[in-house]
């Protein structure tokens, strides 16, 4: 198995660093010791140099030095005595001597001491000198080592890689026929071995693609075709749609019209129907009046005119309360209460009717109505519902609050209303009941309880069921009109 | 005391003159201003001198301690006719006698500078009873050893003490030699001494001025205090230079002073022409020292980290080192 690029690279180091050391070893070891012998050499002869001066010095100075004291003896005191003058010299030059011996010794020490000092200073900047040096040739050294390696790394590793990155552009660019170009053992073969490898699969890959490619195309092609037809179809099918629309908005502003018409119709049928009962009666009671000769029978047939013309007037009033309601006076009101006294008006006719009133009146917080007119249409709707119960039933009577409503609902086990009338109840002068006037009313209770409800802001709801009974539910804004 | 050496001066004469010429006992009156170094060495050599000449001397020494009054009556003692001979130690001591003693020939010694502090009138003789030698040095030479030891010195600070008339003359002869030798490129910084305790803050003075050396002049309150002057220059490394010579021992790295018993001794030579010759001791030249001391204290040099020049430790006649100091 041949080595790595990896053993390579150390093997190599291994070599240059080897080299270095027996360079270091030969070369600069030698260089190392000579420079510290000629360092040593220096400090010692400035050393020699300076004893040297010292001593010439001190010659100098003491030839000098001695002549003077010599000259400074007293020989006058010791005239004529040879031996007191040599006395006196002996003494001079025994102490000279001790001095000298002194001096030699201090300076001894001194000049020893200032040589530690001196080799001392020239070692520490041999040592600092030594160091630079070493630490550039350290440097020269890992330049050389970086030199040989890039070199080795640049034939090895670089220019196969080159290659490989042109051959890579190559596979960028589409062609994958492009190939490394060489073959070697090592990891950077093995890279080129495993591009070619590459290559060759994007080729397989590429072929498969394009048929799958190719495929699809067609696919696409028919799909969208298929597509364009239905998208046709749609459109057509949206055009004739919009056409029904159109004609259905129109069919329905025509039912709106005619049931607009209808309605005036059915309320001039209503009132022409109800004023010719009327006028028929007056009429009637009129004719009787001429002929009667008896007072007495004419002033009945009078009052029966005048009831009935009362009676005229009362209709003409509620049509045009329904045309235009009275102003309301709004005030915090007492629901519950207010209930209770429309409950205590139909009370006798209830017991009468065999009906049985059940009440849920709780304690509320007032509500913002008008109360005279709210009280009419509770009233009103007590009325018929008693009405729809000529032989008996339960009259339910309730209160409650939902949300921000009040609810006020007046339910009946009477005869309920057909399904095709509901629509046209809250319509005045429509009716169900029989044609005697005391029956049928004036037919606009619910129609007028209507105006008032919605003047308030409020609405009326019905639920009803024939055979069952009825439910009227009557929802008021708590706040009043107009409040949230 | 006196009484008994006279008696016996007296009992003893026959026995001397049978034993041949000798000259008789000398009574030597001793005037010793205070108790200085270099009056007590001064004052050896002068015993010294009296035994090598073979002048046989009775020395009555008086120490007056600085009272003025004691040694005036002293010295009129001995004037009176208690001394053949008055010996007057240092200046303050040649002055008094100067103005004390008139009927005994007075010889003094240690006196720097006697001529210009009125001892006497000139250095070629009093012209009175007063002779003697001086410790003086050429102050160029001084100041020579001064550079040796400090090679680049270019200001020189010194304290004065007014009271001190020998440092003042030292000083007055520095500054007319830089006055008269302006090539010398070494300027003098004076501060004057405001007050015995303020020695160390004359010191700060002057080095705060920018002196390079301190110079301690031959000034007792001076030298005697080297510790307050040490404490200052020391942390600066300053270095004290000195023409004292005991100021080597105690703080300065370079002293140069005579030979104090050697000048001693040679002033016995005027003794001896005055008592033995019966020369007038106004015609007696002041007698001065070829030679002069160098010392060189290496222990101080290097405390302030000053190594001492080759030329200096050369021409050192005394090396000090570490171990001298006290």
């Amino acid at each position: 198995m041949k080595p790595g690029l990896l053993a390579k690279t150390v093997l190599l180091l291994l070599a240059i660093f080897a080299g270095a050391a027996v360079a270091v070893h030969g070369l600069f070891g030698p260089a190392l010791e000579s420079a510290a012998r000629a360092e040593m050499s220096a400090v010692a002869s400035a050393g020699l140099e300076d004893s040297r001066a010292l001593i010439e010095g001190r010659d100098l100075c003491s030839a000098e030095r001695n002549r003077r004291q010599l000259l400074d003896l007293p020989f006058e005191l010791t005239a004529g005595d040879p031996a007191r003058t040599r006395g006196l010299v002996g003494a001079w030059a025994a102490e000279a001597g001790r001095t000298a011996s002194r001096n030699v010794d201090l300076l001894t020490r001194e000049f020893h001491e200032r040589a530690l000092a001196a080799s001392g200073r020239r070692a520490a900047e041999f040592g600092t000198e030594f160091r630079h040096r070493a630490l550039l040739g350290l440097l020269l050294l890992f330049a050389a080592i970086l030199a040989l390696h890039g070199a080795a790394l640049a034939r090895t590793v670089l220019s196969p890689l080159s290659r490989l990155l042109r051959a890579t552009d190559r596979v960028a660019a589409g062609d994958l026929t492009a190939s490394a170009g060489f073959s070697r053992a090592d990891e950077v073969g093995r890279l080129g071995a495993a591009f070619d490898r590459m290559t060759e699969n994007l080729r397989a890959s590429r072929d498969e693609v394009e048929a799958l490619n190719r495929g699809l195309t067609d696919r696409v092609r028919e799909q969208t075709a298929e597509l364009t037809a239905r998208n046709r179809d749609l459109e057509e099918a949206n055009e004739r749609l919009r056409r029904t629309v159109d004609e259905l908005r129109e069919t329905r502003e025509r039912l709106v019209h005619s049931e607009t018409m209808a309605s005036i119709g059915r309320l001039a049928g209503g009132v022409a129907h109800e004023f010719n009962n009327l006028l028929g009666g007056i009429t009637g009671c009129a004719e009787s009046a001429r002929e009667e000769s008896d007072p007495e029978a004419m002033r009945e047939s009078l009052d029966v005119i005048l009831k009935t013309a009362r009676r005229a007037c009362r209709i003409t009033g509620n049509l045009l309360d329904f045309s235009r309601p009275p102003a309301r006076e709004v005030r915090e009101t007492d629901l519950s209460r207010l209930v209770e006294e429309a409950l205590s008006l139909v009370g006798p006719e209830a017991r009468t009717l065999g009906v049985e009133v059940r009440a849920g009146l709780p304690a509320l917080p007032p509500v913002r109505v008008d109360p005279g007119q709210i009280h009419q249409v509770v009233l009103n709707l007590l009325t018929n519902a008693l009405r729809a119960m000529p032989r008996g039933g339960v009259l339910t009577v309730s209160v409650a609050r939902e949300g921000p409503d009040a609810l006020v609902t007046v339910a009946d086990t009477g005869v309920g209303i057909p399904r095709e009338n509901l629509p046209h109840i809250f319509e005045p002068f429509f009716t169900t009941r029989g044609d005697s006037a005391e029956a049928r009313g004036t037919g606009l209770g619910l129609s007028v309880s209507y105006s008032v409800v919605r003047a308030h802001g409020g609405a009326i709801e019905v639920a009803s069921r024939p055979g069952e009974g009825s439910v009227f539910t009557v929802r008021l804004p708590a706040a009043g009109e107009g409040h949230p | 005391m006196k009484r008994t050496a006279i008696l016996l001066l007296l009992l003893l004469a026959p026995l001397v003159a049978a034993a041949g010429p000798a000259d008789p006992a000398r009574r030597i009156g001793v005037l010793v201003w205070h108790d200085s170094p270099n009056d007590r060495e001064a004052l050896g050599g002068v015993r010294d001198g009296f035994a090598l000449a073979g002048l046989d001397a009775a020395f009555d020494v008086f120490d007056a301690r600085g009272d003025e009054a004691a040694a005036r009556s002293a010295l009129r003692g001995w004037d009176g006719g208690g001394a053949d001979l008055v010996y007057a130690l240092g200046t303050s001591a040649a002055l008094l006698a100067r103005d004390e003693v008139r009927g005994r020939p007075v010889v003094f010694t240690a006196v720097t500078n006697p001529v210009g502090t009125g001892v006497v009138a000139s250095w070629e003789g009093s012209g009175s009873n007063l002779c003697g030698n001086s410790n003086w040095i050429a102050v160029e030479d001084v100041l020579d050893v001064f550079r040796s030891a400090v090679p680049d010195l270019a200001r020189l600070g010194v304290v004065l003490n007014q009271a001190n008339p020998v440092s003042m003359e030292e000083v007055a002869e520095a500054r007319r030699f830089f006055s008269e030798k302006p090539e010398k490129r070494l300027r003098l910084f004076e501060e004057t001494l405001r007050g015995p305790g303020d020695l160390a803050a004359a010191v700060e003075r002057v080095l705060a001025r920018g002196a390079q050396a301190l110079w301690v002049p031959i000034d007792i309150d001076v030298y005697s205090r080297l510790d307050a002057v040490t404490a200052v220059t020391r942390p600066r490394r300053i270095p004290v230079v000195s023409s004292q010579a005991s100021a080597a021992e105690k703080g300065a790295i370079v002293a140069v002073a005579v030979d104090y018993r050697a000048l001693g001794r040679n002033s016995v030579v005027l003794a001896a022409r005055v008592l033995r010759d019966g020369a007038p001791p106004g015609t007696l030249p002041v007698g001065r020292m070829l030679s002069y001391r160098i010392l060189a204290n290496l222990g101080e040099a290097r405390r302030i980290g000053l190594a001492l020049p080759l030329p200096l430790l050369a021409a050192a006649d005394e090396i000090l080192g570490a171990k001298e100091e006290r």
